[in-house]
C-alpha cells in the first residue's frame, strides 16, 4: 500500500529558516536525558531543539523530499524516546543520531523505490538498492566527523550570552559577508564596539570549546 | 616581539590592518609565536566548520509534532507495558499540519496515519465509502524484515464501545481492509507474535 506523504507548503530555505533555539544550551545531553526520563517535557524539548538540524538534514542531504525529510524526523525522535533509558550515561548522542537517522532514511528511502516497482518486480538485494543512494557514495566518517564538529560549534554558540551568540550568528552563519557597519546595524551598537566586542565573543567561544575541536 | 593581541590579531587575519600595522603583525606570525598560531589555527578551523554547516531547521510543524511524542509516550506506555500490550504512537497524520499549520498538505481526499509500536508500524488510510461510513484499509510492517514473513496472517478487530464489531487477517503482505464501517471513535488491534498493538483512539470520519 502507498501511504502518500502529500506536498510540503511554503518550505523555508536552509538559511532562512532559523528553527527554535535550544532553551537549555548549557545542560549537557546526560542531564537532559535524565530529566526526560523522570517526564520533564522541557528537557525533551531541548533535546530536540538542540539536534534539530542535525537530524532534519540527513534525510534531505540523502535525497529524500522535505516531507520525507519530516517523517524521518518523527520517527527518529520516537526511536531517541523509546532509548532514553539506555542513553543516558552517554554525554553526547550526536553519533547515535546520526547513525540512526541515516538507517531510518536509508529505509524509508527503499520503501519509496518499492512504491514504484512493478507488482512483478521482487527483489532480495537491499544491500544492492541501498548502494544507489547518494549518500553511500561518500566517505560516512568524514561525513559523520563534520557533521559532530558542526553540533559541537552550534551548541557552544548557543551556550554565549545573548549578544555574543548574535553577532557570532550573524559573522559566521549569515551566509553573506557581512560588514561591520551591517552587522552594527542589526545588533544596535556603536560600529566602534564591533572590534572589542567580537573580540570579546571569540575569546569566549574559544573557552567553550576547549578540547572539543 | 611583543604579542599583539587577538583583537588585533582578529583584525590583521580579517584584513583589516593596513600598511606598517599589518607589516608588524605579519612578521611576528612569521616569527614563529605559537600562541598567535594557534589562535589563527583555531579561528581558521572554526570558520571552516561554520561555513560547511548548511544544515537547515525543519519547519516549526515539524518541531511540534516531535515534542507531542513525549506525551503520548510517557503518558501511555509504561501502564500498558504491564498487561503485555503495546500502545501504538502516532507519527504522522495527513490532517493535522495542514489543519493545524497550514504547511503540510495531502494529495489525496483519504486521511492517512502511520502508528509505530517497538519494531512495527501500521500504516492507516481512511477513505469515505458513502456519507456515513468509510473504509480502513492498512498495512501492517516489521521494521529490519526484508519480506513480510512476521507481518502476514495477523488477527486484527476492530472495536467499538468495548464490542468487537470486526475482525480480519492481514493477506500475506500485511494488508488489510474493513469496508463500509460506521463513522466513530473505534480502536484497531493487532495480534502480532505475543503482542498485541493498540491503536486508540482511531477515529473513523469519512473525508
Amino acid at each position: 500500500m502507498s501511504l502518500s506523504a502529500g506536498v510540503a507548503v511554503g518550505f523555508m530555505s536552509k538559511r532562512a529558516s532559523q528553527g527554535k533555539r535550544d532553551p537549555s544550551p548549557a545542560r549537557n545531553d546526560r542531564a537532559l536525558l535524565s530529566a526526560c526520563l523522570q517526564g520533564d517535557a522541557a528537557a525533551w524539548e531541548a533535546l530536540i531543539a538542540r539536534y534539530q538540524r542535525l537530524i532534519y538534514s540527513i534525510p534531505i542531504k540523502l535525497g529524500l523530499s522535505p516531507n520525507d525529510a519530516a517523517d524521518v524526523f518523527q520517527s527518529v525522535c520516537l526511536k531517541l524516546l523509546e532509548h532514553l533509558s539506555t542513553l543516558r550515561n552517554q554525554d553526547k548522542i550526536s553519533s547515535w543520531l546520526i547513525t540512526t537517522t541515516r538507517r531510518e532514511s536509508w529505509r524509508l528511502a527503499l520503501h519509496r523505490r518499492r512504491e514504484h516497482v512493478t507488482v512483478a518486480y521482487e527483489s532480495n538485494n537491499s544491500a544492492d538498492e541501498l548502494s544507489r543512494l547518494p549518500d553511500r557514495q561518500a566517505p560516512l566518517d568524514e561525513q559523520q566527523e563534520r557533521s559532530e564538529q558542526q553540533q559541537i560549534l552550534r551548541q557552544a554558540v548557543e551556550q554565549l550570552p545573548e549578544r555574543c551568540r548574535r553577532l557570532i550568528t550573524l559573522l559566521f552563519y549569515s551566509g553573506d559577508q557581512l560588514g561591520y557597519d551591517e552587522i552594527a546595524r542589526q545588533l544596535e551598537v556603536p560600529r566602534a564596539s564591533m572590534g572589542p566586542t567580537r573580540a570579546r565573543c571569540l575569546a569566549k567561544l574559544k573557552k567553550l570549546l576547549e578540547g572539543k575541536l | 616581539m611583543k604579542c599583539p593581541g587577538f583583537e588585533r590579531l582578529l583584525d590583521y587575519l580579517d584584513g583589516r590592518l593596513a600598511g606598517e600595522d599589518a607589516q608588524v603583525v605579519a612578521a611576528h606570525l612569521e616569527g614563529g609565536c605559537k600562541r598567535c598560531a594557534e589562535n589563527r589555527e583555531w579561528l581558521e578551523r572554526v570558520r571552516a566548520i561554520a561555513a560547511s554547516d548548511d544544515r537547515s531547521a525543519p519547519p516549526l510543524w515539524v518541531l511540534q509534532r516531535a515534542r507531542h511524542l513525549f506525551d503520548s509516550q510517557t503518558v501511555r506506555a509504561g501502564a500498558l507495558d504491564r498487561l503485555g500490550r503495546l500502545v501504538a504512537a502516532l507519527i504522522f497524520d495527513s490532517l493535522t499540519p495542514a489543519a493545524v499549520y497550514g504547511v503540510r498538505l495531502a494529495q489525496s481526499g483519504n486521511r492517512q496515519l502511520v502508528y509505530r509500536a517497538d519494531l512495527y508500524s501500521v500504516d492507516l488510510q481512511i477513505a469515505s465509502a458513502h456519507p456515513a461510513a468509510a473504509n480502513l484499509i492498512g498495512q501492517v510492517l516489521r521494521q529490519g524484515e526484508a519480506g513480510f514473513q512476521s507481518v502476514a496472517r495477523l488477527s486484527l478487530e476492530l472495536i467499538r464501545e468495548n464490542q468487537i464489531v470486526g475482525s480480519t487477517y492481514t493477506n500475506a503482505v500485511g494488508q488489510f481492509a474493513f469496508n463500509g464501517i460506521e463513522c466513530g471513535e473505534y480502536d484497531l488491534q493487532v495480534k502480532a507474535h505475543g503482542a498485541t498493538i493498540i491503536i486508540a483512539p482511531l477515529p473513523i470520519v469519512p473525508s
